[in-house]
């Protein structure tokens, strides 16, 4: 899961990943949980499958242990699947959730987005509202 | 808070069924007005402190609340199987001050227009459409009390409908998104003005302005700064000492007696028993979807189509208001994530036009819906990729810097959209569950085309570097719920009259969306607050009078 969840969201450019994130700490305790626990024999299978595939193209020891090109490749072969679907709404979630909930460590994940974390916040918000009399480019025609 | 209670047999005057946004009004105004009242709310108090901006508690609050709780159908036409698990359906919160907790606070009024549209349009073939039997000119003065009774902040517009008063507050500050569609309507020729909000823009009443934490659809507000009947009209009513508010009942039925009379009302408490409130009338304010349940729930020998019914037309005609959209991705950041959900608003084309070859019209804002998981699982264009580097790269490079315009729009009443009971899927009180049928009339999808065109022109008038469309898609449910127990001054088509009293019986009352006779363009709170200000001034006057 945790090979999976950093080929999700990736740390290669420079900013916090699914890995630096904790995701998988969250999916451990969400998969534990009413909401979400009904997911785990669909997230279960789909990993096993997804060692199964790593076993096919010659790495015995699963898919984790595959470069991240080949790991790649592979999910490029099942992300329309709802076992992916369902992976990646957990790791998304993960990234994004409340930190309390095990991921999202330390709200890098909103910081990542470009969210501010606070309860109040004052005028001006963006930089339109900051400079509401500058003029919008012209568009090409 | 401390508050009067009453027993079963109580001398109570009027049980009031629904704590949201009209029953909240009807509670305030009638207790003031010197009467004893019982408020009835299926759902739980919940206090500002218990809200948080945890957006996945909130996602799971408000299915809990809602419609996952809910034993709902939806089928498009009444030859369809009913089918369970619906995207939408019909959506609203079970809990002290209903969705008036949890709602944008977009508080439009109507326009003169709209209560004579059928007048002036002519009828449309295979609707209900009708004219209200109210004017405008006779519901401005309660739309004047609801700005300064919960406190309404905003500024006058050019396509605004002549107003007796100023607003309660000033204006709520311009976002990004607002200076967007200021420069999309002026490079166009069009009208941006400020949208007017059921927020507190500065300290209101001993209530905190608002604190733009960014919080407001689907949540409640920790500040109270969100004019919720949470915050306003249920303790003002609390605190007359002549109101309790009961949480967590659920109303089964209203009674009625061999003269045709209502005598109260039977709910279950929060132990799972069986209750009953007598009361000298009944007033139902529980949404358009309770209230006609309620109603064809209450069918006896006497009223066997269900309760209020002769017409047959309770539960039908129901209507939400259409909606489409446009997002754009801008050079530099808006942090829609700060502020209230929206502060400008478009209206020019809020009038139908028959040169656009459709019935409807509506206004547009301009806002952003999204929280970071929301927007990380499914608020990216599609072109995009959806997991990997290209996706993290997008999501860092979107989602401070887009924002949405968004149609509020007409939909027509048909006859054939409508709330029924749905005896196959009971609910956990043995309640049949609701079935929504609905299908929108072609002018419906006609009008949704058509804004969706007009904002994708304003989103490049804006100067978007990107600009991707949401699909225009068919209605299954949403959150306005209008039109099913109607205003009307001939009883064969209508179930109430002109003060929202039921045409078949005496001293029953139905004030809510339901009894809205045709949509408006949206944003349907404010009438509703100021159809239950009016409502209640009659009823208080009719009760006066023994002339219930």
């Amino acid at each position: 899961m945790k090979a999976l969840a950093a080929r999700i969201l990736p740390s290669d450019d420079g900013t916090p990943g699914a890995e630096e994130l904790g995701v998988v700490y969250f999916i451990d305790r969400a998969l534990g949980t009413p909401n979400f626990s009904t997911q785990l024999p669909l997230v279960r299978t789909g990993l096993a499958d997804l060692d199964t595939s790593a076993r096919d193209a010659g790495e015995r020891s699963g898919f984790a242990a595959l470069t991240s090109q080949r790991q790649i490749r592979i999910i490029q072969r099942i992300d329309h699947t709802p076992f992916f679907a369902a992976a990646r709404a957990l790791v998304v979630i993960g990234a994004f959730a409340d930190p309390t909930y095990g991921g999202n460590r330390g709200g890098a994940g909103w910081k990542m987005l470009g969210i501010e974390h606070g309860i109040s916040f004052s005028a001006p918000f963006g930089w339109y509202d900051a400079n509401p009399e500058s003029d919008p480019p012209k568009r090409a025609a | 808070m401390n508050q009067r209670t009453f027993g079963e047999h109580d001398d109570v005057d009027f049980v009031v069924v629904g704590s949201g946004a009209a029953g909240g009004v009807l509670a305030k105004e009638l207790s003031t007005a010197g009467f004893n009242v019982v408020v009835l709310e299926q759902g739980p108090w919940q206090q500002s402190a218990q809200f948080s901006h945890d957006e996945l508690a909130v996602e799971r609050q408000f299915s809990m609340l809602n419609v996952a709780s809910e034993v709902q159908t939806f089928r498009e036409k009444e030859s369809d199987p009913s089918k369970t698990g619906v995207a939408r359906g019909l959506m609203y919160r079970r809990a002290i001050g209903g969705s008036s907790v949890h709602f944008a606070a977009n508080y439009w009024r109507l326009r003169p227009s709209d209560f004579k549209e059928c007048s002036r349009l002519g009828p449309i073939p295979g609707t209900s459409f009708a004219d209200w039997p109210i004017t405008y000119d006779e519901l401005e003065p309660y739309y004047t009390k609801v700005d300064y009774e919960i406190g309404v902040s905003g500024r006058p517009g050019p396509m605004d409908p002549p107003r007796s008063r100023p607003y309660a507050l000033g204006p709520m500050p311009n976002k990004s998104s607002g200076v967007i569609l200021d420069r999309a309507a002026s490079a166009l020729g069009l009208h941006s003005q400020v949208a007017p909000m059921a927020i507190l823009s500065s300290n209101y009443q001993g209530r905190s302005a608002c604190q733009a934490c960014g919080h407001c659809t689907w949540y409640g507000c920790e500040f109270g700064a969100k004019s919720s009947s949470l915050v306003t009209v249920i303790p003002a009513a609390m605190a007359t000492g002549r109101c309790e508010v009961r949480a967590d009942s659920t109303v089964v039925r209203v009674e009625t007696n061999a003269t045709g009379r209502t005598t109260g009302v039977v709910y279950v408490d929060k132990n799972g028993l069986e209750r009953r409130q007598t009361a000298k009338a009944v007033v139902l304010a529980a949404n358009g979807a309770e209230t006609s349940r309620l109603l064809l729930m209450s069918a006896t020998p006497k009223f066997p189509h269900g309760l209020a019914n002769s017409s047959g037309v309770v539960g039908r005609n129901i209507m939400f208001n259409g909606s489409s959209s446009t997002t754009g991705m801008f050079e530099h950041p808006l942090n829609e994530f700060k502020g209230a959900v929206t502060s400008r608003i478009v209206l020019d084309f809020y009038e139908t036009d028959s040169s656009r070859g459709f019935y409807g019209g509506g206004g547009i804002d301009s806002r952003f819906p999204y929280g970071p998981i929301g927007f990380a699982v499914n608020g990216l264009p599609d072109d995009i990729p959806q997991w990997g580097s290209e996706y993290k790269r997008a999501l860092r490079e979107y989602y401070a810097h887009s924002t949405r315009f968004v149609s509020h729009l007409t939909s027509l009443p048909l006859p054939t959209n409508t709330v029924t009971l749905d005896d196959d899927h009971k609910d956990r009180f043995g309640r049949p569950g609701l079935r929504l049928t609905y299908q929108d009339h072609p002018d419906d999808m006609k009008a949704k085309q058509w804004f969706r065109d007009r904002m994708e022109e304003m989103m490049h008038a804006a100067g978007a570097k990107r600009v991707w469309n949401q699909p225009v898609l068919p209605v299954d449910g949403g959150v306005h719920l209008l039109g099913t127990a109607r205003m009307g001054n001939n009883p064969r088509d209508s179930v109430v009259d002109r003060y929202h009293r039921a045409h078949d019986v005496p001293n029953l009352f139905i004030c809510d969306g339901s009894s809205f006779v045709t949509s408006g363009r949206g944003q349907p709170t404010m009438t509703i607050q100021a159809l239950a200000f009016r409502a209640a001034d009659h009823i208080a006057r009719f009760a006066k009078t023994r002339d219930i």
